[in-house]
């Protein structure tokens, strides 16, 4: 049911989730199963209005290659109204610093995958001790589409657009007022509050009700350890169309089903074995194959024949046979945790009198190892099986050339832990020290692997949709 | 004489002709090795290439 704001002053809900994006919508979806009503707090409207987007301007520091007003919607649906749709599980290796593991989320994968309309196959397969192909799918869901009639109809879920959740009121460690900007300032009370308002906003609307009450702690790492998954053009090469697909088609024919890249793309990522043993972060190469007339191929030829001679007859040869062609590795990866990463307030506000986003932003040098070392394994995986010939592009040699392509997942700024001097939330997303206040999206992955993050977001929803429902039983 | 004369010219031009084609053709050697070698100078390199022994 949608609301207007006397509407919304008439009733009283257990439950407020601020945000309507994937995670917002997974959460009411959830407790609607189990007849539970909930508000829904949408700052934005039914579709794209400039107004609401103004909200999500900022100041950014560093290498982040972006503006942020561009990147996530403000409107119905959230930024699932312009996502790409591709998802994968996270890696079991992938929950080391988290506080729940892997099988605590894999309950909820089959309804999130019916959520994103996709198959639950995540499939892979080691190709050597080192690296595994792996399988995407890709969700063709946007949640307007999907979901705004549903809402509109629905008893339980109710939908308030165009409002703005601007502050809290706190009385010990509870929070016992919202306030709401619509068409007026309203303010309703509830018993849970979830801040489900992707990725940078959660942490941004965390730190202003800091400063407005004295109970949330000074010590949560607030904004803090903020990632991204860079996404780069890392290597090239040449190779033996013929070899390479019968190589990688035999075994994982059916995992072709990723991506219009190219001719054919493959995705390549390091085993646990590899991570540990190299100490690098996880990552999701995608190489491809091109036809010859695609840009790199002469060049790379050339380039390869001044530094390998030797290799002269036999590419004349393919090139002959018809059987060469051109190679693109192209990856999105995980970045670790930096403590100087993070989300602060500027000292401009937006229209609604919320200071505005300040990023701080830089790679590390151990995110460019991990790039050219996948670069490195595949390269010699190729030489062993007479493949073809890769190479690492010298842009990620070194940070100073580096930008990344991306800054489309927004991970960390409320991560989850145990302490509450390095995590914000506890392993059920609860505020450290504060009773009913659950936070939800990708801000609260301590660390984000390669995955496209959507997918772990819905499970965290659905997980916690269940939780509240436990925890309003005793109540 | 006159078919001398020009035949004496003619072996000269020759001379000169036979002496200006070989210089040209070894500049333009030179020209087109030192050119192939800095055809694809290194600093424009783009890629850093996984090799085996064998390659090299
Ligand atoms: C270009 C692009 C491509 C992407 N492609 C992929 C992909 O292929 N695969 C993948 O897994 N992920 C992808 N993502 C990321 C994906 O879009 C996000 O992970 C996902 O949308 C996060 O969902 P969310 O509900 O946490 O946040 P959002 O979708 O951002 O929704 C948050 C909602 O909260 C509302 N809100 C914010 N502040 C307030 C407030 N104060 N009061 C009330 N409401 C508020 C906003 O208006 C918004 O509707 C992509 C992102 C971008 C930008």
């Amino acid at each position: 049911m949608i609301l207007k704001d006397d509407e919304i002053l008439k009733k009283k809900f257990q439950i407020v989730i601020c945000g309507s994006g994937p995670a917002g919508i997974s959460i009411a979806l959830e407790l609607e199963k189990k007849k539970i009503e909930c508000l829904i707090i949408e700052a934005g409207d039914e579709f794209y209005s400039e107004k609401a987007q103004s909200r999500y301007k900022g100041e950014v520091y560093g290498n982040f290659p972006e503006d942020l007003s561009v990147l996530r919607l403000s409107q119905f649906g959230g930024t699932s109204g312009h996502w790409g749709g591709t998802c994968r599980t996270l890696d079991n290796y992938d929950f080391q610093n988290w506080p729940i593991k892997k099988s605590e989320i894999d309950p909820f994968l089959d309804s999130s995958c019916e959520i994103l309309n996709i198959p639950k196959s995540f499939r892979e397969k080691n190709i050597n001790n080192n690296l595994k192909i792996i399988e995407f799918q890709e969700s063709k869901v946007r949640f307007y589409e999907k979901y705004y009639e549903h809402i509109k109809r629905s008893k339980f879920i109710n939908l308030a657009l165009n409002c703005i959740f601007f502050n809290i009121k706190m009385s010990g460690n509870k929070v016992t007022e919202l306030f709401l900007k619509s068409t007026k300032d309203i303010s309703i009370k509830t018993n849970f509050l979830v801040l489900a308002c992707g990725g940078i906003e959660n942490s941004r609307l965390l730190l202003w009700f800091r400063e407005n009450n004295k109970e949330i702690s000074k010590d949560l790492p607030i904004g803090n350890y903020w990632m991204e998954h860079p996404f780069k053009k890392i290597g090239s090469g040449v190779g033996n169309f013929k070899a390479i697909r019968k190589n990688f088609e035999n075994n994982f024919e059916s995992f072709k089903n990723f991506r219009n890249w190219g001719n054919f793309t493959v995705s390549i990522s390091p085993t646990q074995n590899l991570i540990s043993q190299k100490n690098i972060l996880n990552s999701a190469v995608f190489l491809t194959l091109h036809d010859r007339n695609n840009d790199n191929f002469k060049n790379n030829i050339k380039d390869l024949l001044c530094v390998a001679p030797s290799l002269s007859n036999h590419i004349l040869d393919l090139f002959n046979k018809d059987l060469l062609c051109g190679i693109t590795l192209s990856s999105s990866w995980e970045q670790n945790p930096q403590l100087e990463n993070r989300i602060t307030l500027s000292s401009s506000k937006d229209f609604s009198g919320i200071p505005l986003t300040k990023l701080n932003y830089q790679l590390s040098d151990l995110s460019l190892q991990t790039a050219n070392e996948m670069v490195n394994q595949i390269g010699n995986y190729f030489i062993d099986k007479d493949l073809g010939r890769l190479g690492a592009y010298k842009t990620i040699e070194n940070l100073s050339s580096f930008v990344s392509e991306a800054g489309y997942h927004h991970i960390g700024g409320t991560i989850m832990g145990k302490s509450k001097k390095s995590s914000v939330v506890d392993k059920n997303l609860k505020l450290h020290n504060i009773e009913n206040l659950y936070i939800c999206g990708s801000s609260v992955f301590p660390t984000g692997g390669h995955a496209n993050p959507t997918l772990s977001i819905v499970q965290l929803s659905l997980r916690l949709g269940e939780h509240l429902i436990k925890r309003l039983k005793t109540i | 004489m006159h078919n001398k004369l020009i035949n004496f010219d003619r072996r000269k031009f020759n001379k000169i002709f036979i002496l200006n084609i070989t210089f040209f053709l070894t500049t333009k050697f030179f020209l087109l090795k030192e050119n192939f070698l800095n055809y694809y100078p290194k600093n424009i390199r783009k890629i850093k290439w996984i090799l085996s022994k064998n390659d090299l």
